[in-house]
């Protein structure tokens, strides 16, 4: 009986010291794609560090993050709780016809913050004085309400649409749940593996902004192999991969984000996780887009990174187009519009980050 | 450092148990001693010094009486003052911001709050070395003139931080003298695995559930209060019992027998019953260092009732400086109480069915209760579940299909029905195939616990979300 017991011991100890063997014994990763975040790497052992305990933090997260085979034993866990029946895992919902969506329930959406960013976007529209447009994006989660785990609920973008709308008399709110429920039957809007609207749902956005938009071009496959954020989520092995279309545009087009020229498309995406990325590359402070036509319009336009794969179709109808993503952005908003002579201003904005965005306040600068 | 963690199990354990088993008999108290004070500065560095202080204290007193033992009057001036000091620096360093809190609620004054963050299992090692020199006084236990000795029962890692709560007398013996034989190391293993998957697959999935539902703010359907009440339920027990499952376990693994802490509260039928098996070290010490020194039940029903009242207001207190513990406190004095008088007769005549749910009915709000940290919720939550804002509505629905084989795996783990089970199969095998089967059994729930370790450690960056 000896020998059983003998055997059990060895089998625990094994298990519980192997892992911690890899991880002093192996090379650090500095990065996970899936989570977009730097791992922790093995940390330094001062007095000073152990005394605050930082040190304590580090090796804590250094464990955990340089954990062999991390990624696979997260699939794992997101098939355990598959089996046990959960329909999200890691706040994305687990949708029918592989959809992956973020799960924004409607107390998620915060009312009070909501309340303070309409008075901060009505004043700043006062004080800029010209025609202003509001793109509340819904999330995919809304508009593919048919694709949602059985009883699973998301705000009701209906709704906020129409509290922001009603807010705010004098600016216009083309209708994006109309419009994306309508061309959700003809092709697909959202990715199903990342939370971004795809080329069909930024072109069905700039249809709806601009009826008559002069761009025209077809769509060219940038990647066929896009496994986004969503999925990234729950790391469900059985997701099907994205297509990501992009739009040909003008070769004069200069673009300028923080300072440095950069591609409007970021080729270099299709060999990264992130293929959204493709666009402008990330989000920026201010990016600019200068020479797709020539009629010397200037349009400013305060986005999330929705935008990024909306704005290659506005760069046919205006000259000039400033992005400021407030996240990012340190300067003034109001100063900038009145120097560049800004003809319009277009928001671009997930109608739950609207609600939830404590960056607002920036625009009273 | 808390067990549930890859640093824990995959580091300070394996080195723990190596350094122990190299060192020489002689030195595996201090040894324990100096690893323990480690566990205790992982998160604590400051406050360790507050432990070591509280050591010293209680150590030196417990000197003290033993060498005046003829001297009743001084002995008993010593263990006031040891206790006044015990419960001085608990009330500090526990309820100081609380009192001042409601002393500035009543009487409109503005003192400012202190600010102090409760040193980690101070309530546990305070009442430990209190269980210490009051059985000193008593002459229950022999002195410990060992410093090193004392120190060890008083930091030991495995039951540190949240019990069980070991009496000086329970392991007086083993302190001196202890062996591990593989048998028990097996099991000690066995017992910790089972812990931890407590912890890592129930209390924190019924966690996860329960803090969603109470971050709605108390206004939500009967279908969701219930659903988040009865998570609660299983939360607050696999985390407490799976912590004394892997304390028990780890002291298995260094030769200690550590006294039992629940058996199967759920099961109980009444609230009597339901104290005998809940958290059984805690309502023990308050039984024996505080209810019948106060006379108990000796000296008719009134003085009972006060008693009882005494115990129970501060049964509540001691689990946190906060109004719904109190309440909470309370509440189980009222039904005790009433329970004694005669609806623990009146309960016998009843099929066996209708006291476990009376028993679990007044258990689940007992919890809602204790869980309401903001007591301004309590009463909207408490509403809900009896319809306040109608029966269905909002996720409840799909909260409780999602979960549902959670909660019901929850169900038969609160119950002693896996190990019948298991008994029963292993009674038709030899011992070495029941062996066996046992310990794949818990090397896969081992698996299973690491695996939802390392995947919920999955942090995914928030600036992802544009």
């Amino acid at each position: 009986m000896k020998k059983f017991h003998i055997a059990l011991i060895a089998l625990f100890l094994a298990v519980i010291i192997l892992p911690a063997a890899f991880v002093f014994a192996g090379e650090d990763r500095t990065f996970s794609d899936n989570e977009n975040r730097m791992l922790q790497t093995a940390p330094k052992l001062t007095f000073d560090s152990i005394l605050d305990g930082s040190f304590q933090n580090k090796i804590t997260d250094y464990i955990s993050d340089q954990f062999p085979a991390r990624d696979t034993w997260t699939q794992l866990g997101s098939q355990v709780k598959k089996l046990a029946g959960f329909k999200d895992i890691g706040g994305a919902y687990l949708g029918s016809d592989g959809y992956y969506m973020e799960k924004i329930t409607p107390d998620k959406v915060d009312e009070t913050n909501l309340n303070r960013n309409i008075g901060l976007v009505s004043d700043f529209v006062q004080a800029c004085g010209v025609k202003t447009t509001m793109l509340l994006v819904p999330a995919t989660g809304t508009v593919m309400s048919d694709k949602l785990p059985a009883h699973a609920r998301m705000y009701d973008a209906e709704k906020l649409y129409n509290t922001v709308k009603s807010a705010m008399p004098d600016v216009s709110f083309p209708d994006l749940y109309a419009a994306l429920s309508e061309a959700k039957t003809q092709q697909q809007v959202y990715y199903r593996t990342d939370h971004h609207w795809t080329w069909y749902g930024a072109h069905t956005a700039y249809k709806t902004l601009l009826p008559d938009g002069k761009y025209d071009a077809s769509p060219e496959l940038f990647s066929d192999s896009f496994l986004g954020t969503t999925y990234s989520k729950t790391l469900d092995p059985a997701a099907k991969c994205d297509d990501v279309y992009i739009s040909p545009v003008s070769d004069k087009l200069k673009v300028t984000a923080d300072g440095k020229e950069i591609p409007l498309y970021d080729m270099s995406a299709a060999g990264e996780k992130d293929k959204y990325k493709v666009f402008l590359g990330g989000n920026y402070g201010e990016t600019t887009i200068t020479g797709g036509c020539n009629n010397g319009k200037t349009l400013l336009i305060i986005k999330d990174s929705f935008a990024n794969s909306l704005v290659p179709f506005l760069t046919a109808d205006y000259e000039n187009i400033i992005m400021l993503d407030l996240r990012y952005y340190m300067g003034s908003a109001q100063q900038l519009a009145a120097e560049r002579n800004v003809d319009e201003i277009l928001f671009v904005c997930e109608m739950s980050s609207f609600a939830n965005d404590k960056n607002m306040v920036k625009l009273g600068f | 450092m808390v067990f549930s963690s890859t640093i824990f199990l995959c580091v300070y354990l394996p080195l723990v148990l190596l350094g122990y088993y190299i060192c020489p008999k002689k030195g595996r108290n201090l040894f324990l001693l100096i690893v323990s004070l480690v566990f205790y500065a992982w998160g604590e560095p400051k406050y360790v010094f507050l432990m070591i202080f509280s050591i010293l204290v209680n150590y030196i007193f417990g000197r003290l009486m033993d060498k005046h033992r003829e001297n009743k009057k001084r002995m008993k001036l010593l263990l006031v003052l040891s206790v006044v000091i015990d419960l001085g620096l608990l009330s500090v360093f526990k309820y100081t911001d609380f009192i001042i809190t409601n002393v500035n609620a009543i009487f409109g004054a503005n003192f400012d709050l202190l600010n102090i963050a409760l040193p980690i299992g101070i309530s546990f090692y305070t009442f430990q070395a209190m269980s210490y020199t009051i059985d000193v006084y008593r002459d229950d236990v022999r002195v410990q003139k060992n410093l090193i000795d004392f120190g060890m029962y008083i930091t030991m890692f495995p039951q540190l931080i949240a019990g069980p709560i070991v009496r000086y007398a329970d392991v007086q013996d083993q302190l001196a003298d202890r062996s591990v034989t593989t048998a028990d190391f097996s099991e000690g293993i066995m017992r910790f695995v089972v812990g931890l998957g407590k912890k890592v697959l129930l209390a924190n999935q019924m966690g996860a559930v329960w803090s969603d539902i109470y971050a709605l703010g108390g206004d939500v359907s009967a279908l969701m209060a219930w659903t988040g009440a009865i998570a609660y339920t299983f939360q607050i027990y696999f985390d407490f019992s799976g912590y004394s499952d892997m304390a028990i376990g780890l002291g298995r693994m260094f030769g200690f027998k550590f006294p039992e802490n629940f058996r199967y509260p759920y099961q109980s039928v009444s609230i009597t019953d339901f104290w005998r098996r809940w958290h059984i070290t805690l309502s023990t010490w308050f039984k024996e260092y505080l209810y019948i020194p106060l006379g108990g039940n000796r000296r008719g029903l009134a003085r009972q009732a006060l008693n009882l009242l005494i115990v129970w207001s501060l049964t509540g207190f001691w689990h946190g400086a906060g109004w719904n513990f109190v309440m909470w406190g309370l509440y189980y004095f009222v039904i005790l109480f009433i329970e004694k008088l005669f609806l623990l007769k009146a309960l016998d005549k009843l099929p066996k069915f209708f006291r476990h749910v009376y028993a679990l009915l007044l258990i689940i709000i007992g919890w809602v209760i204790f869980a309401s940290d903001d007591v301004s919720v309590l009463l909207p939550y408490l509403g809900s579940m009896f319809g306040a804002n109608g029966a269905i509505g909002g996720m409840d629905v799909y909260t409780l299909l999602t979960k549902a084989v959670l909660l019901i795996i929850c169900c038969i783990a609160s119950t002693e029905l896996p190990k019948k089970l298991f008994l029963s199969a292993a009674g038709a095998m030899n011992e070495k195939a029941a062996f066996t089967l046992k310990s794949v059994l818990m090397i896969a729930l081992l698996a299973l616990s690491m695996i939802l370790l390392i995947g919920d450690s999955y942090n995914p960056f928030l600036y992802f979300r544009f």
